[in-house]
């Protein structure tokens, strides 16, 4: 099924990550935006304004959590989604990212082909006002 | 007769026969009378001269009868005429004056001889005083003093025997020190006797002042409490001991007969006290001193002795055996076991009959452990006990909880006690007991601190004695300890530090005489930390030790160390190994394990991620996605293969079976070659530039191997570049040397983590919070791969400012 073209910013710095992460939320109908590092991808989320950000954590220079709160902390993007994609897949990990606003975890690696539908159940349950209920799962998984 | 008697006597006779005779031949016509009148009147005359006033009159009576009769008038019978009164009157005159001047001559001789008798009397009492004084004087014990007291009685026929009683210590009761000419038995049956008693001595004591008592009746009827049953008893005399207005004692008298005491006899004995007191005070203070150097020189004595010997049972039953009797008239030595049981090791009378007495009754009656008081009190407390008069209550109170003591006590007949600990430096070894029984000895303060010095002195004995022995024990396995790889140590139960081989010299920076009876935890800072988490094995188990393995500081340097401790007896043995290398491969292996895996993890995922995505049949993928994603594969396998190569490559250098070749080497044309490769994978904003000279000679090397350092080196630029810039890649030669420059505007490596870079397994950010992948690897092989080539490698850094590594190589000659 086809989506109504909402936009997701990207952020991960293996490129290989981003072609395929791409290919997949393309396929899916998502408008897709890239960035390799953190403060690209700031730049970015406060001038394009995405529907939600895919955010890698271990990256140079400034690390997934600290963009995230970064995010948070500015008004003009706290209210943006952001859904971590990372190989940390330890509960302390987790935690960090909850504080870090985020609303969803994807541990890699991932089955590229299921990432369109998990953005899509995402922003889904936000429009219905579930975006606690979403940060609670995340924490409970 | 003196010549003023004979005057006085003469006066008389003229008076008596010169006055009425003259008299009497003025008065009497009759001459016929005046000669019988005349011898007449001489009679009476010489009888008043010789027997008084009466015996005059007598003669009177007698002489005026025949007078009378024959002279008056012959024939005339008694016939009483005037002439008759006048002879009368004249005999009566005669009689009386002569009696009268006679008598009060008699009276005044007789006054004379008795100031004379007295006069001398006193003189003998002071010249008994002097003596007394005398004897007093060198007087050095209450033995000597009583002595020269009595001898100065007896010489004055008066007392037959005397006793000197002293204050006890705590003023209650009177205590005999000595007894001189009373019956045997008398002094067992007055041991003391209580200050307020009604007794003629506690009195004197009492009030101050001397009681004198005639007879036995008296006695009797004052003191009937004293009760001197059938013992012959007269007269007595109780003098208070008087020092400084303070009563010290008394002295009793006792005379073979009833006395009485005028003023003067008293007046001597309170002089004889006096003196006897002031001697008797000099005699306890020579005595004190001559106690305080026989202490000394005990003292020294028992030095000596326990020094003689390491077996610490044999020094004290000497000890013990040179206790009695000088210093008691028992002496037993109490020692605490491995166990915490009491053995006695030494017990001594000067009897040997009454010593082996003691051991059958100890076999037969031990010391109870739990026993409020005593020995076992003092083990368990290491608190002193000190009873200078053993009350009696405290007696029964012991046979009533411990009956079988009863006999015990009953024997030895304790009245004086002291008990100390043998303290080691923080445990209770033993104890030492002095016991006064049938002596009537009474323990002092001096005593006891003379048990107490002599206690500390043993104690020191037994420790030193229980470390040889321990020495010696562990003599043959400490030799062999010496020379153990491994640390060992062995501490007692104090965390005294009582083996320390060499290794624990070197391993511990600690050398053996700094260790050796100092805490550990003194010795060596951080030991604590060290044994913290050391779980002890117990010898007595069986079970070995576990070690575990902790890091310790020693002089500035982190090092692990692997800790083993066996609980024994008397102690801890540690058992310590210097884990520090095999710590840190540990550490880096396991962080190893942790990148490498990501770093495989990151080009599967992208592989696993485009197969799926080809695979997908749910929408048209598009052939510019699908030519895309099989590029990613193919260069994601690439990668992998490169890191599994790096990783075997790493494990060759380490295993040191690596072949490196000897070559020409081209650097500009690898240089170039490398730079062309990396700009190809390069993200934006990284160029890789070239730097090279026209011409330059051919280095010696590996060409595969220089190609994989340039390689190495670039990628590692460009990884740690994430906000791009120019990665330069220079070569050249100088000093003979040729040089690879590559240089970056990158990161940086704070000048602390320069030299770690080039070890093994090691990544500046084990947490790969920074996210940059890497095997850690890397630089390891560059570096051991130059090095096998010849060359060296150094870096200058800083953080923020770049990164230049400099690489260089001999020239091919």
């Amino acid at each position: 099924m086809r989506a109504g073209g909402e936009r997701v910013l990207l952020v991960d710095d293996e490129p290989a990550m981003r072609a395929v992460c791409r290919v997949n939320l393309e396929l899916e109908g998502f408008d897709v935006l890239e960035a390799t590092e953190g403060r690209e991808a700031l730049a970015m989320a406060l001038r394009e304004r995405p529907d939600l950000v895919l955010l890698d954590v271990m990256m140079p220079t400034m690390d997934g959590f600290d963009v995230a709160r970064r995010l948070q902390s500015n008004p003009a993007t706290s209210r943006i989604p952001v859904v971590f994609m990372t190989a940390l897949a330890a509960r302390d990990d987790r935690r960090r990212g909850f504080e870090a606003g985020a609303v969803g975890y994807v541990v890699k690696p991932f089955d590229p082909v299921y990432l369109g539908e998990t953005v899509r159940h995402t922003l889904d349950r936000l429009a219905a006002g579930d975006r606690e209920g979403l940060r609670q799962e995340l924490l409970e998984r | 007769m003196t010549a003023g008697a004979w005057r006085r006597h003469g006066l008389a006779a003229l008076i008596a026969v010169g006055g009425p005779g003259l008299i009497t031949l003025l008065a009497l016509s009759d001459t016929d009378q005046l000669i019988p009148g005349l011898l007449y009147m001489l009679a009476v005359a010489s009888a008043a001269a010789a027997g008084g006033i009466w015996s005059g009159l007598v003669a009177t009576a007698c002489s005026f009868v025949p007078f009378d009769y024959f002279f008056t008038g012959p024939g005339e019978g008694f016939g009483f005429t005037n002439d008759d009164l006048v002879a009368l009157l004249v005999f009566l005159a005669t009689a009386i004056g002569v009696g009268w001047i006679i008598e009060r001559e008699k009276r005044a001789r007789d006054a004379a001889a008795r100031a004379r008798r007295r006069a001398e009397a006193s003189a003998r009492a002071a010249a008994r005083l002097r003596r007394a004084a005398e004897a007093l004087s060198r007087a050095v014990s209450p033995d000597d003093v009583l002595d020269a007291v009595l001898t100065s009685g007896v010489e004055a026929a008066e007392a037959r025997a005397g006793m000197i009683a002293v204050l006890s210590e705590d003023g209650t009761d009177l205590v005999p020190i000595a007894w001189r000419g009373f019956r045997e038995g008398l002094s067992e049956q007055w041991p003391r006797f209580p200050v307020d008693a009604p007794y003629p001595m506690s009195e004197a004591v009492r009030t101050g002042e001397p009681v004198f008592i005639r007879s036995r009746a008296e006695l009797d009827e004052r003191y009937p409490a004293l009760a001197m049953g059938p013992d012959p008893t007269y007269a007595n005399v109780s003098l208070p001991l008087i020092v400084d207005d303070v009563a010290v004692g008394g002295l009793v008298f006792s005379f073979g007969s009833d006395q009485e005491f005028d003023q003067e006899r008293r007046a001597t004995k309170i002089a004889l006290a006096r003196q006897a007191a002031q001697a008797l005070q000099r005699a306890r203070m020579y005595e004190a001193v001559r106690d305080a150097e026989s202490r000394v020189s005990f003292l020294a004595e028992a030095s000596e002795l326990l020094s003689r010997s390491l077996d610490y049972q044999e020094q004290m039953r000497h000890l013990a055996e040179i206790a009695v009797p000088r210093l008691a008239d028992w002496c037993t030595v109490d020692v605490l076991n491995e166990h915490g049981g009491i053995e006695r090791v030494a017990l001594a009378h000067r009897d040997p009959e009454q010593t082996k007495w003691g051991w059958e009754t100890h076999q037969r009656v031990p010391l109870r452990p739990d026993s409020p008081f005593g020995v076992p009190f003092v083990l368990r407390t290491g608190e002193a006990e000190f009873l200078p008069e053993v009350p009696k209550r405290l007696l029964d109170t012991a046979v009533e909880s411990e009956p079988e003591l009863a006999e015990v006590l009953d024997r030895v007949g304790l009245r004086s006690w002291i008990c100390v600990p043998l303290k080691g430096h923080d445990r209770v070894l033993g104890a030492l007991t002095l016991v006064g029984a049938e002596s009537g000895r009474v323990f002092t303060r001096a005593d006891f601190d003379l048990a107490a010095a002599l206690a500390s002195r043993a104690s020191l004995a037994i420790e030193n004695a229980l470390l040889y022995r321990e020495a010696e024990r562990r003599g043959d396995a400490g030799r062999a300890l010496t020379y153990v790889g491994d640390a060992v140590v062995l501490v007692d139960r104090d965390e005294v530090v009582r083996y320390w081989n060499r290794a624990a010299e070197l391993l511990l920076g600690v050398a053996m005489d700094d260790a050796l009876g100092s805490r550990a935890a003194e010795a060596v800072p951080g030991w604590r930390a060290l044994i913290a988490h050391a779980l002890p094995a117990d010898a007595e188990t069986g079970k070995l030790a576990q070690s575990v393995t902790v890091p310790v500081v020693v002089s500035g340097t982190e090092l692990w160390l692997s800790v083993a401790a066996v609980d024994f007896g008397e102690g801890r043995v540690y058992a310590l190994r210097d884990r520090t290398e095999e710590h840190a491969l540990e550490q880096a292996r396991t962080d190893f394990v942790a990148t490498a895996s990501h770093e495989l993890r990151t080009p599967l995922a992208a592989v696993f991620g485009s197969v799926r995505t080809l695979r997908r049949d749910d929408a048209e993928i598009g052939d510019a996605n699908r030519e895309m994603l099989l590029s990613i594969i193919e260069r994601e396998t690439e990668r992998l293969t490169d890191i599994v190569g790096q990783i075997l490559l790493a494990d060759q250098l380490g295993s040191d079976t690596l072949h490196v070749r000897t070559e020409a080497c081209d650097l500009r044309l690898l240089a170039q070659e490398v730079a062309r490769a990396a700009r190809v994978r390069a993200p934006e904003g990284i160029a890789v530039e070239v730097e090279a000279p026209e011409t330059l000679p051919p280095v010696r090397g590996d060409e595969d191997k220089l190609r994989q350092v340039l390689v190495n080196l670039v990628e590692n630029a460009i990884k740690y570049s994430p906000d791009g810039g120019n990665v330069v890649v220079s070569v050249d030669v100088s000093n003979g040397n040729g040089r690879i420059v590559v240089r970056d505007p990158g990161i940086g490596i704070a000048h602390a983590d320069q030299q770690r870079i080039f070890e093994k397994f090691t990544r500046l950010d084990p947490g790969l919070s920074r996210g940059v992948g890497g095997s850690g690897l890397g630089l390891y092989i560059t570096s051991e791969l130059i090095a096998r080539m010849g060359g060296t490698i150094s870096v200058d850094s800083a953080p923020g400012s770049g990164s230049t590594f400099t690489v260089e190589l001999p020239v091919e000659a």
